[in-house]
């Protein structure tokens, strides 16, 4: 989940209130709080992007401690600049919105948050750029009109000196070379009315529109390949501004193919609708109508009430909500998750373990009786034979899912080879086979003895009692099998089917394993020695 | 009469001197090799004769590196005397002398030692005064020794750990960790090694049928030192995290849940798709999760899958969905379950009619390092209830009553976040002073419900090994799944 940094006194001030009291709430609105020192890590939730700022937790924590409660308002008036899409761009990033913003403080702290809000928005909904990507800029160095259009025109790219073409800038810049997979061979661009570039989106802006102290206007561009994620991304940078005391014009974003012209930012709130009914069900607690509407109120929203029927305006910066669950869930918050009282539902249902359960338990009672210590192994593996195989492993030794338990075990005593002697270990637990490309999960049960005088004999006689046990009636075959000493293992048979092994291990395992004494050891599967 | 083999009595005689020594040390006064000592010495044990105790070892030595360091002295002391003698030296000169500047100008930035100036656009380092380091007073002292301890170290032992895990991070020092065992003679080896020794005639130690029968014990059994040491016996068990699983299973059994299975190999559809994961979220990158490649694909429900794009695309009634695209292939492509919440909602599609309460606890994998606290596979335990309108006062309710039977009285409740809940929660424990997170929870949103033909449905997810560490007072969670066996035969059944 996104960690995000915030300034304790740029937040305090923001917010109205001393930094314990917001340490406090914090929790309250789903928010784990890390370390505390001039800035404090917190983690917000992905779905609420809009947090990921000084600016918007400062916004929620007002309304949560009844500092400020309702909607915030916010307002816009046009630019008069346009933006012409030209249909090129549609191969590769087709979309674009964009703002202007001006009368902006640009002060040390506005920079870092709006830095930082840019880079969170980046990973948090924009996938790493690819699905959006901003771009802010110094206003006043561009000549609108502007074009978002394929080009190969050379500029300076920020952070260097030396005018580059796109593609060289895909060669050579830093951003370029993390990011140029986006684009490939086709390269975007922003330019203003003099064929000046303000932007390589989503790889790097120009040096020319270079975001400094003395800059107090600003134009933004998101550009990116779903039209819901760009909007996101300008709605909630928009809004951190303007709660920073910057006002915010709308931009004509001229697409020609869908023949239609979008105005933003579309800054105007959304309503939907909720019953009381379905918020009290979902719940769970007796909320009363003015409870309800306080809660909603606390959350940023408000709500026109008729006949048990909420309709409920929210915020343009309040991107996750798609249902009326997640108004609910926000009056659930709003009201406070410690002030609902525990209930326990009436269902009347019958419990019961799984067959399979009760048949392992049979068995590690039967090992422990007769003096067995159960251990708990990895499932993956390293061995490919017959074995589902993982396409991205991290490690060499865990390639695969286990076919047997008994790599596991014998693992597990030579790890313990400089404990006491002797060592009778077993483990119950799922394998997986691969047979014609479907994978099989199956319990087996598996032990091993190591001791001086570990045998086919004694790992015979425990085989005979576990099976005698479960009222299991098996034969035996010789079998050989390169992991055993030729001659010292058996294939245990119920009717006429293979359904495990016993024998003694073969010295040239132990000695690869470091261990000294002979083992001896069993396998067999659970669910086809019941008889 | 014990049988003892000639290695036995040779050992027990020197220990009849010294009481006391290391397996090597008890090698050395034998003229046994060390395994041959340890072999006689677990016999010997097994009579009661003898105890052994087992420990780790930890030694330290100078890597070639450190030698040279010893020697020369830490990079960022090479630097900084030649930045004493030398006055401010620009960045490219040093470059060109020391090969490792780099690594010494972070440490000397680090320690305070010199400072980066800038004149006329040229980088210059200059030095600042640099007392001696704890570090190299370590360095001295390890010059001189090929193999140290803690102990051999003029600091104290506390600091002297901090130290040395520094510089085993910068391969200065290498650590050693070997085994040790202890030999002690019991009070019994001490008594009865005498008579072992040399069979004249004593009173009769050990009764047998025959003196039974003839009746000839009479008079004649020697007593016992009650309090002589025995030997530990060590009965075979169950492993602390199964007796965890079960307790836990006995508790929601109790509770009126009945248990399901599902499978580990698992289709996106099933593991993210069916839970309204959208198809671009990052858990379901390659960096979090197994993808597979034997079996690459799972076919898939096609019924299912049709109603279950509809919501990702569109959403259901009153929802807008995620928009965008839904691929087919995507979703048939096999992954190791990364939840069992997945595997809940397989048995839910099959067992569609309310009410229900279900459970199950099972291995489920992400593709982690393993350190301390991660293991690309740990256990799951999950809880799923299906009624007519279900709420987050049932949810909070049943938590708190599972977590009253594990012993857990003090909990909270706080919003949490799952693409798949809403209303979401995660609880917390109080222990030990803080608040630990252990069960994400939450009221499946209609997205996922209404296209599996569902009423409502109440989730949590408990994660089993946290809750163990908690138990056993863990601090590394590998420890549960690479058996000690010593830790296992010593670590009590009744933990509870």
């Amino acid at each position: 989940m996104p960690v995000v940094s915030l300034n304790c006194e740029d937040l305090q001030e923001m917010v109205g209130a001393d930094i314990h009291t917001i340490i406090e709430m914090l929790p309250r609105l789903g928010a784990d709080v890390g370390c505390v020192n001039d800035e404090i890590e917190v983690e917000f939730f992905p779905n609420r992007p809009d947090l990921f700022s000084v600016e918007g937790a400062a916004r929620a924590l007002r309304g949560m401690l009844g500092i400020e409660t309702g909607l915030p308002i916010y307002t816009s008036g046009p630019s008069g600049i346009e933006i012409d899409v030209d249909p090129s761009v549609n191969l590769v990033r087709p979309y674009i919105v964009c703002a202007v913003v001006r009368g902006v403080t640009n002060d040390e702290k506005t920079i870092k948050s709006l830095i930082d809000l840019q880079e969170d928005l980046h990973w948090g909904v924009g996938r790493d750029r690819r699905k959006a990507a901003i771009g802010i800029h110094d206003l006043s160095h561009l000549s609108p009109p502007f074009r978002y259009t394929l080009g190969e025109v050379a500029f300076v790219p920020l952070d260097f000196s030396e005018v580059m073409t796109p593609a060289e800038i895909l060669r050579v810049h830093p951003k370029g070379r993390e990011y140029g997979h986006i684009v490939g061979e086709r390269h975007p661009l922003i330019l203003d009315t003099n064929d000046n570039v303000l932007s390589f989106p989503p790889i790097i802006n120009g040096e020319l529109t270079r975001v400094t102290e003395q800059t107090t206007d600003l134009f933004i561009d998101v550009t990116g390949l779903d039209m819901k994620a760009i909007q996101d991304c300008l709605h909630i940078l928009v809004s951190a501004l303007y709660d920073r005391g910057a006002s915010v014009e709308t931009v004509e974003v001229v697409y020609p193919d869908h023949d239609q012209v979008l105005s933003t930012p579309k800054m105007g709130n959304s309503t939907i609708g909720v019953t009381k009914g379905d918020i009290v069900r979902r719940v769970g607690a007796e909320l009363t109508e003015e409870t309800i509407l306080g809660s909603l109120q606390k959350m940023r929203m408000e709500a026109t009430v008729d006949a048990g029927r909420f309709t409920v305006s929210f915020p343009c910066y309040r991107t996750d909500i798609m249902h009326p669950v997640d108004i609910i869930e926000d009056v659930a918050i709003g009201f406070g998750y410690e002030n609902i009282l525990p209930s326990y539902p009436k269902l009347g249902t019958i419990g019961g373990r799984l067959e399979e359960a009760r048949q392992s338990a049979v068995l590690r009672d039967v090992l422990q009786g007769l003096g067995f210590l159960e251990v708990i192994t990895l499932m993956l593996a390293s061995d490919p034979t017959q074995a589902v195989i993982i396409e991205n492993p991290l490690l060499e030794e865990h390639i695969s899912l286990r076919t047997s338990l008994l790599p596991g075990l014998i693992d597990t005593l030579a790890l313990n080879q400089h404990r006491e002697y002797p060592q009778m270990v077993y483990e119950v637990g799922d394998v997986v086979h691969l047979i014609t490309n479907v994978a099989q999960e199956s319990s087996v049960c598996a032990g091993v003895i190591a001791s001086r005088t570990a045998s086919f004999t004694e790992v015979k006689r425990v085989v005979s009692a576990v099976m005698r046990e479960i009222g299991c009636i098996f034969e035996v075959t010789e079998a050989s099998h390169p992991s055993f000493i030729e001659g010292r293992r058996a294939t245990i048979l119920v009717n006429g089917e293979a359904v495990g092994t016993f024998g003694e291990i073969d010295p040239d395992i132990l000695t690869e394993h470091k261990l000294i004494y002979p083992v001896a050891a069993f396998e067999f599967r659970v669910e086809m020695s019941r008889s | 009469m014990v049988q003892l083999s000639k290695n036995d009595r040779i050992l027990l005689r020197s220990l009849k001197r010294i009481k006391r020594g290391s397996a090597e040390a008890l090698a050395k006064d034998t003229a046994l090799r060390t395994e041959a000592v340890l072999q006689s010495a677990y016999l010997l044990q097994t009579n009661g004769l003898v105890h052994v105790e087992e420990d780790t070892h930890t030694s330290y030595e100078l890597t070639e590196e450190g030698s040279t360091y010893a020697e020369k002295g830490l990079p960022e002391r090479q630097v900084h005397d030649y930045l004493l003698i030398n006055g401010p030296t620009p960045l490219s000169d040093l470059q060109g002398i020391f090969p490792a500047v780099q690594i010494a100008i972070g440490w000397l930035k680090r320690r305070g030692w010199a400072v980066i100036e800038t004149v006329n656009g040229n980088s210059f380092l200059s030095p600042r005064p640099a007392d001696e380091l704890t570090e190299e007073r370590v360095l001295q002292d390890a010059k001189v020794m090929k193999r140290f301890t803690l102990r051999d170290l003029s600091i104290k032992q506390q600091q002297a750990e901090r130290i040395l895990e520094e510089l085993v991070k910068r391969n200065i020092v290498r650590i050693h960790k070997t085994p040790s065992h202890e030999i002690t003679l019991t009070r019994a080896g001490d008594d009865a090694q005498l008579e072992i020794l040399s069979s004249a005639d004593r009173d009769i130690a050990d009764l047998t049928s025959e003196l039974i029968i003839s009746g000839a014990w009479r008079g004649r059994l020697k007593p016992y030192d009650v309090n002589a040491d025995t030997l530990t016996l060590y009965p075979g068990k169950a492993h602390p995290l199964r007796r965890l699983i079960d307790e836990m299973r006995d508790i929601f059994i109790s509770m009126g849940f009945t248990e399901f299975k599902g499978p580990i190999v698992e289709s996106e559809f099933h593991n993210f798709d069916v839970l309204f994961v959208p198809q671009d979220h990052p858990a379901r990158d390659e960096q979090d999760t197994f993808y597979l490649s034997r079996p690459a694909a799972l076919e898939l429900p096609t019924e299912l899958a049709a109603r279950v794009a509809a919501a990702h695309i569109s959403g259901c009634e009153g929802s807008l969905g995620w928009g965008g695209e839904f691929d087919l292939a995507r979703s048939s492509r096999a992954v190791l379950r990364t939840h069992t919440t997945g595997s809940a909602f397989r048995f839910l599609v099959h067992h569609s009619d309310p009410p229900s309460m279900i459970f199950g606890i099972d291995r489920v994998f992400r593709r982690e390092s393993m350190d301390s606290t991660h293991l690309p596979q740990f256990h799951q335990c999950e809880g799923t209830i299906h009624g007519e309108d279900l709420n987050l006062a049932d949810l909070i309710g049943v938590l708190k009553t599972v977590f009253a039977r594990l012993g857990f009285e003090r909990v909270r409740f706080r919003p949490g976040y799952f693409p798949f809940t809403e209303p979401s929660l995660e609880g917390d424990i109080f222990v030990d002073g803080s608040w630990l997170e252990l069960v994400g929870a939450g009221v499946f949103r209609p997205e996922v419900t209404q296209p599996l033909g569902l009423k409502s449905v109440l989730g949590f997810s408990i994660g089993i090994e946290r809750i163990a560490m908690l138990k056993m007072g863990l601090t590394d969670i590998r420890k549960l799944y690479m058996s000690d066996i010593a830790w296992l035969r010593k670590i009590p059944s009744a933990l509870r």
